[in-house]
């Protein structure tokens, strides 16, 4: 192996006499300790303590005290944790699915060879690299019910638009609408993903007289499951974290009645509203395992309906 | 009509010599036409946020909130920039947000590119379980260790200080050190080989013959990074308080809460324009890098 070219060098710098696999270890763990210091000091070790934490009272300024698993036991009963699972749980169900599809269907027009097509690809994309913060901001100036230009134009087309952001049935809604603008991410994904789908398919199609309709069905379809499942999962995870664009349509507190009042939002105000972090850590580690049992269910799902070209059946 | 290559088509042209059928082309030509009036059509949903806030923050205040809604300002003023940029601490936000920006994207490439090396080019004991580590923490979303983090922050009395927002970024981070990893990766190790025979040391092959070749992949790193940085919005939140502390992203949702009672639209307008203009920027420069990114992150299924 690479011992024998580099055996001949015996000039040795270091005072230690080492192997040369020996030194390479050494260098190799040289190499990786920022990474490692770093994991352990603010990833790991944080990982632990909000475990620890979990089963403790603790304020803001006191000593955490041990609990058991009370906070656990209280978040059974906490409707506002129920509240907020639900409203969460309901906006993914909605706003993933539409994102997606979204996705895919302009994916599917922009893998035409057109002209200026990249440049639509591009201008697409754009809501993608915006942070939360000015999305929501964006969309609540389109949405206001009184002067919004939304609301205009269904009133040109004679529909009378709802009070997007003030009316607790439809600002879930508005979150929906924001997330599903953003679909930049989840198209440029597909349309890698429609690039890989070999050509020699749609000939074969093409010659055995295949339309349109039934390449798309019985090719393109199959042949995507396997991006549509990293995206799944993906979007699954990242719309269980919402927070950003919760916060600011509703100045943090969730309203209208609670309407946007997503789980991290939740999570949020237990912790830096009130300062109940142990209260705070149980919360968020139940929403981790809840995203992790959502994706292990996502693969575990995924062999029936996700398509590998080397799968043997 | 998916997904067809230039080798479809040719394909496809053979077929019908055969049996002439009038109006494939026209076919094509309609099919092309629907999908620009389909796309053209979206971009309104796409654009109409954007233009929509551009036209309220070049109107004067008292044209704003009027009905109907006219999408021309009429008079046109720059009086809500010239408001943002000079009358508030906006400026100073913007100056706060680069400021983290290009300490963590330094960082990023610093220690993480070593780090990356040292996954990538080095073997030591325990190395594949360490990778393994990188790649699972890759999954846990930031909330879930927030809490103890902001603990060990304020234990180190850097809350409301811009060292704390940018502190746990300084070794690294996993997403980054994987996409480098894998760049590395693609490099024959030959190179390393040779300079060694050549007398270079560990740190020289990387300093001096590895680094000069990750240049694009360096590249796309600190486009991620920035688009990163400059959006995120809940960790300097939990960890900023005072005013003049603010990143660009805290400045605006202070906008949002309005003063007097009421959202003052021109100036919150001009001001999301003013932040969301150097993502947008980057989004049109830096194309090739953003495609970088998604390439590596494994769409390959």
């Amino acid at each position: 192996m690479s011992a024998t070219i580099t055996a001949p060098r015996q000039r040795g710098s270091f005072r230690l006499r080492l192997t040369n696999r020996q030194r390479e270890a050494v260098e190799g763990y040289i190499c990786v300790s920022p990474w490692f210091f770093g994991f352990l000091i603010f990833t790991a070790g944080p990982m632990l303590a909000a475990l620890g934490l979990s089963f403790t009272e603790l304020r803001l300024n006191t000593m955490p005290r041990f609990v058991g698993f009370s906070n656990y036991a209280t978040m059974t009963k906490d409707p506002l944790f129920w509240h907020s699972l639900a409203v969460t749980v309901r906006y993914t169900a909605v706003s993933v699915p539409l994102r997606l599809i979204l996705a895919l269907a302009v994916a599917l027009l922009m893998t035409r060879s057109l002209r200026g097509i990249f440049a639509l690809r591009t201008i697409y994309y754009l809501p993608a690299v915006l942070g939360g913060v000015p999305i929501a901001l964006l969309w609540m100036w389109v949405l206001r019910d009184d002067y919004g230009i939304l609301n205009y134009l269904l009133g040109v087309v004679g529909i009378h638009g709802p009070r997007w952001l003030d009316d607790p049935s439809w600002a879930p809604w508005s979150l929906v609408m924001m997330s599903a603008w953003n679909f930049g991410m989840p198209m440029v994904i597909f349309i890698a993903g429609l690039q890989n789908i070999p050509a020699q398919f749609y000939e074969a199609a093409a010659i055995d007289g295949a339309g349109a309709w039934q390449r798309l069905r019985h090719i393109t379809l199959p042949l995507l499951t396997p991006t549509t499942l990293f995206l799944l999962v993906s979007q699954v995870i990242a719309s269980f974290q919402v927070f950003d664009i919760a916060f600011i349509i509703s100045r943090g507190d969730g309203g209208p009645v609670r309407s946007t009042l997503v789980y991290l939002l939740y999570f949020y105000r237990q912790g830096f509203g009130y300062f109940r972090f142990g209260y705070a850590s149980a919360l968020v580690l139940v929403l981790l395992l809840i995203i992790l049992a959502l994706t292990a269910l996502i693969f575990r799902s995924s062999s029936l309906w996700v398509f590998y070209e080397s799968e043997v059946r | 009509m998916v997904g067809r290559s230039a080798g479809l088509r040719s394909i496809g042209a053979k077929v019908t010599r055969g049996r002439p059928r009038l109006g494939r082309t026209g076919q094509r030509r309609l099919g092309d036409a629907v999908t620009y009036a389909i796309l053209l059509a979206g971009l309104t949903f796409t654009l109409l946020p954007f233009v929509w806030m551009l036209s309220a923050s070049l109107k004067p205040e008292g044209k704003i909130l009027v009905f109907p809604p006219r999408l021309w300002p009429d008079p046109w003023t720059w009086e809500n920039y010239r408001y943002v940029l000079q009358e508030t601490l906006f400026p100073r936000w913007v100056m706060n947000s680069l400021l983290i920006c290009c300490i963590t994207i330094s960082a990023h490439l610093i220690s993480g590119s070593l780090v990356a090396f040292g996954f990538a080019r080095l073997r030591f004991p325990g190395r594949n379980v360490l990778f393994m580590l990188v790649l699972s923490t890759m999954m846990i979303p930031f909330q879930a260790y927030m809490i103890p983090r902001f603990k060990i922050i304020q234990w180190l009395g850097l809350l409301n200080t811009l060292l704390a927002v940018v502190l746990p970024y300084l070794f690294g981070s996993p997403f980054y050190i994987f996409l480098m990893r894998q760049y590395y990766m693609t490099l024959p190790l030959e190179l390393d080989d040779a300079a060694r025979i050549d007398g270079c040391n560990t740190f020289q092959i990387y300093l001096r013959i590895l680094l000069p070749l990750t240049k694009p992949i360096l590249a796309t790193v600190a486009v991620l990074e920035f688009l990163a940085a400059w959006n995120s919005f809940l960790e300097p939140l939990i960890y900023l308080n005072s005013m003049e502390n603010y990143t660009v992203s805290l400045g605006l949702s202070l906008f949002r809460q309005g003063w007097g009672g009421m959202i003052h639209w021109g100036p919150l307008m001009a001001s999301t324009a003013l932040s969301a203009l150097p993502p947008l920027i980057v989004c049109f420069a830096a194309q090739k890098q953003l495609a970088g990114g998604i390439a590596v992150t494994g769409i390959r299924g």
